[in-house]
């Protein structure tokens, strides 16, 4: 089917693109097909030849017998590995040497950002419902009932544990400044005692750069603040390990 | 003694400056309603969680001088004491101003006032289980009552202005008996739940009317000069001091029953929420304490000077007493259900002073105001001037003629 | 004749607000911004409330949902002097916006806090619908012509939807309920018929614990609260 006008997939559009950017997003996309088509192929050479594709339209993988777990076990040895045989060969490949142990289940001390001793609490980010399927920012009537859980609209808090809050001085509804290795927010503070002492939290969802009418200059971002930071093992992006200190505005 | 009386001259320089000023202010009362009316009430105060602002407090504020005025009229027409006819006049004339000024409150504060007919339906459209239905058979008739009680005292018939005046002083503790009925009886606000709310309301109406009738008699007489008798001054004086205790008497049953275990929420905000000041600078503190110090001292209750600043304080304290019912009273976050309510539904309400608002209630005071010096000068209210230059209180003469009584009753 | 009432099931409920906004569109209820949120001149028909119990760490939260609790002995009605706030036969306290004068007797008497004062005139072009027929593309499904200013108002059962289901013949708490019962998506809310054995409501107060808010006052409010 020939496409209307001249326009392209956005597949071969993004091959396209990263192609001129060159440089690594250039080389990441090597060898992967080079378009639409191509990259289709690469996918499913191995699984299924490319005219039989065309022609059923899906490839379906064999129907999962219950108990049959030869069929589904890929570790090397064939049996339950309680040492990962394949996550140290990625390692191996990936990483080089390294300690073995780390393919054992082990308990891995989080990495914080910020040491304990300049900034005492752990930030926690969340998504209050209204944010999850996003679409809140520019609607007043969601607006208004933003922080379900606080009885608020229009903004989000900083949330902190009571006792906490008594031990730095402030008090409910404060205008406060967090801080992080990596910059400051001004945040009106909200005392609780649904909080534990070491955390504070904050929602995102607000402090939007761009103007809207009804999402501008309403409350604060805490992803302006938060590190970039990955987990080793996993290559997964972590969130919730800035810390941060607060103090009064 | 028959007193002539006769209107002011009003020609003095003071006088026409003062008409100029209180007429400006009627003007910004009318431009402030207007803004009011076409914009909203936004303007004012007022919110959902304080529904009732300035202008229900003038309003009960004004009824309560009324009231109490009236009464104290009563002294002169119905008790016929002789040393109270030369300010009977005055006082049937405040009060029935007065009222016309708390009318005035209470329609521009109606969200519709174009509906205002509505409230004299009675049994057809109104709700007579309402006590703003009911009151609005008591206003009518209190109206009525105080213009033909007036009209009575200036054509001078005595005998009927005794009988009217009686039915009208018991008429006016009945209008402020049940204005107080209008926040005694709601159960739903535990600042204003008491079956003494009507008994406060008239009592303080006493206090807040015998002062505000004692300042004005003496401004008046003093700055028309004319020759007004100390012992009227210092005689009300006295009266206001017994009425206050009453007051004081009232208002401690009245938060013990309410602050007494364990249900106390509502006197502990009115107590030490963020309108304590209200309850004790202004009610406690210029409406009873300042007073009762002033006017128990040995030395101080028996000068002018010294009542006359009891009484600017207890009209001041008692609408600080109306603030602190309507504000407090409804401010105070509703127990819906046992814990801590969070957010706005947890947060006592607010009530910010506003521009609009303000000048809109101090215009009505200055209508009323108006008014009252206008009448000052085309009916006559005032005894006829004497021949005295300059405004001494004469207290020679009163020596005499209670040394003259004195030998007449051995 | 009926008797409509509701029953919020708490242990259901999730506080997601759906029935808020369900109510402020099925209405036409005006939104605030945040300087009227803060100073309470917000219209909120239906409002859920957080609260909160208990120190760290046994700290519990519950979401209790209020419309109008459409009391039996309300007291806003025995305080209207016009007559603009009535009970109706089925129960429902209604609230007629040309009789009301706008003097807020009524919210300073209600013990739920669930009235609100309309401080602003509708706003042609805020709720324009240009999916209706353009009679009501200036107000959606809500019965009256404009909003007005100056008077009181508040939830009202959905009365319109209540009212046409039963001239079409439908069964009310099946299939025509008010809109906060409809947009509810763990179904903690039901509508029904309180005298009718057999309705849902009726079933699921007999057999389960219920209670409403501030019973002390003995209002009699119409809208139950199941235990979580």
């Amino acid at each position: 089917m020939e496409p209307l006008y001249d326009t392209r997939s956005i597949t071969d559009i993004i091959f396209e693109i990263a192609g001129r950017l060159g440089g690594t997003v250039a080389s990441s996309f090597n060898g992967i097909g080079g378009g639409a088509e191509g990259f289709v192929k690469y996918r499913t050479g191995d699984i299924i030849p490319w005219d039989e594709l065309k022609e059923k339209g899906v490839w379906l993988g064999p129907a999962y017998q219950y108990g049959n777990y030869d069929g589904i076990f890929n570790t090397p040895s064939g049996k339950f590995e309680f040492y990962s045989a394949n996550l140290a060969g990625v390692l191996e490949k990936t990483a080089g040497a390294g300690n073995r142990l780390d393919c054992l289940p082990h308990y891995q001390e989080v990495e914080f950002l910020g040491d304990e001793g300049s900034y005492p609490l752990t930030l926690l980010t969340y998504q209050p419902l209204l944010n999850v399927e996003n679409g809140h920012q520019n609607y007043p009537w969601a607006q208004e009932l933003y922080m379900v859980m606080h009885g608020f609209g229009w903004g989000n808090f900083i949330e902190i544990n009571k006792e906490k809050a008594g031990e730095l001085g402030i008090r409910d509804r404060q205008m406060v400044w967090v801080e992080s290795p990596f910059g400051r927010i001004k945040a009106r503070a909200r005392v609780l005692e649904g909080m534990h002492p070491e955390v504070v939290c904050m929602a995102t969802g607000q402090g939007h750069y761009a103007e809207g009418q009804w999402q501008k200059d309403i409350g604060v971002n805490p992803n302006d603040i938060i590190g970039v930071s990955y987990d080793h093992l996993s290559g997964q992006s972590s969130f919730f390990n800035t810390r941060v200190k607060v103090y009064r505005a | 003694m028959d007193i002539t009386f006769a209107p002011i001259e009003g020609k003095s320089r003071a006088y026409r400056i003062m008409v100029v000023v209180l007429g400006v202010m009627v003007a910004i009362m009318i431009i402030s309603y207007l803004v009011a009316y076409l914009s909203g009430y936004q303007v004012w105060g007022i919110n959902n969680a304080v529904p009732w602002g300035q202008l229900i407090t003038f309003d009960i504020y004004f009824i309560g001088l009324s009231a109490g005025a009236i009464v104290v009229s009563g002294l002169s027409y119905v008790l016929g004491r002789e040393e109270y006819k030369p300010i009977g006049r005055i006082a049937v004339f405040l009060g029935l101003l007065i009222f016309a000024g708390a009318m005035v409150c209470v329609l521009v504060d109606l969200g519709r006032p174009e509906k205002f007919w509505r409230l004299f339906m009675y049994g057809y459209l109104n709700n007579m289980t309402s006590m703003f239905a009911l009151n609005s058979i008591w206003y009518g008739g209190y109206i009525l009552l105080m213009v033909v009680y007036l009209w009575l005292a200036i054509e001078n018939k005595k005998r009927l202005a005794m009988i009217v005046g009686t039915i009208d002083v018991l008429w006016a503790v009945g209008v402020h008996s049940f204005t107080g009925a209008i926040f005694g009886l709601i159960a739903a606000r535990d600042i204003l739940f008491s079956p003494l709310k009507p008994f406060e309301f008239i009592t303080a109406a006493l206090t807040s009317g015998t002062a505000l009738l004692t300042v004005v008699v003496a401004a008046a007489f003093k700055f028309s000069n004319r020759n007004l008798d100390k012992k009227v001054i210092l005689s009300l004086g006295s009266l206001l001091r017994y009425i206050i205790i009453v007051l004081l008497v009232m208002i401690f049953f009245d938060k013990l029953t309410h602050g007494y275990f364990p249900h106390r929420e509502g006197v502990l905000f009115l107590f030490t929420g963020p309108y304590w000041w209200v309850f004790w600078c202004f009610q406690i503190g210029m409406g009873i304490v300042l007073p009762l110090i002033i006017l128990f001292h040995r030395r101080a209750s028996k000068t002018v000077k010294g009542v006359i600043i009891a009484c600017i304080s207890v009209v001041i304290g008692v609408l600080g007493e109306r603030a602190a019912l309507v504000i407090p009273g409804t401010a105070q976050v509703q127990p819906l259900y046992p814990g801590n309510i969070e957010g706005i539904w947890g947060t006592a309400g607010s009530f910010p002073i506003t521009f609009w608002e303000t000048m809109l209630s101090l215009g009505i005071v200055a209508l009323v105001a108006l008014l009252f010096v206008l009448g000052l000068k085309f009916l006559d209210l005032l005894p006829a001037a004497e021949k005295v230059k300059e405004p001494v209180l004469v207290e020679e003469a009163s020596e005499e003629v209670a040394a003259t009584e004195a030998a007449e009753n051995e | 004749m009926a008797k409509w009432g509701m029953v919020i099931d708490l242990d259901k409920c999730v506080g997601c607000q759906a029935c808020t906004i369900a109510c402020k569109e099925e209405n036409s209820v005006p939104h605030g911004s945040p300087d009227e949120q803060r100073q309470r001149r917000e219209p909120y028909w239906n409002r859920v409330l957080a609260v909160s119990e208990g120190e760290y760490p046994t700290v519990r939260v519950e979401f209790i949902s209020m419309p109008c609790m459409h009391c039996e002995e309300a007291p806003c009605v025995t305080v209207c002097p016009a007559k603009a706030t009535y009970h109706r036969e089925d129960g429902i306290v209604i609230q007629d916006f040309r009789r009301c004068i706008g003097c807020r007797y009524c919210i300073v008497a209600c013990p739920y806090g669930v009235r609100n004062f309309n401080f602003k005139d509708q706003l042609e072009k805020e709720y324009h619908r240009p999916d209706l027929p353009p009679n009501r593309a200036d107000r959606g499904p809500w019965p009256f012509p404009r909003r007005v200013r100056g008077v009181v108002e508040k939830c009202t059962f959905c009365f319109h939807r209540i009212d046409k289901g039963l001239e079409e013949g439908k069964k009310i708490g099946v299939d025509v309920v008010p809109a906060c019962v409809e947009a509810c998506p763990t179904g903690a809310r039901l509508f029904g018929d309180l005298e009718d054995p057999e309705s849902e409501v009726s079933y699921l107060l007999a057999s389960r614990g219920s209670f409403r808010l501030r019973e002390a006052l003995h209002t009699q409010p119409s809208v139950f609260y199941l235990h979580s």
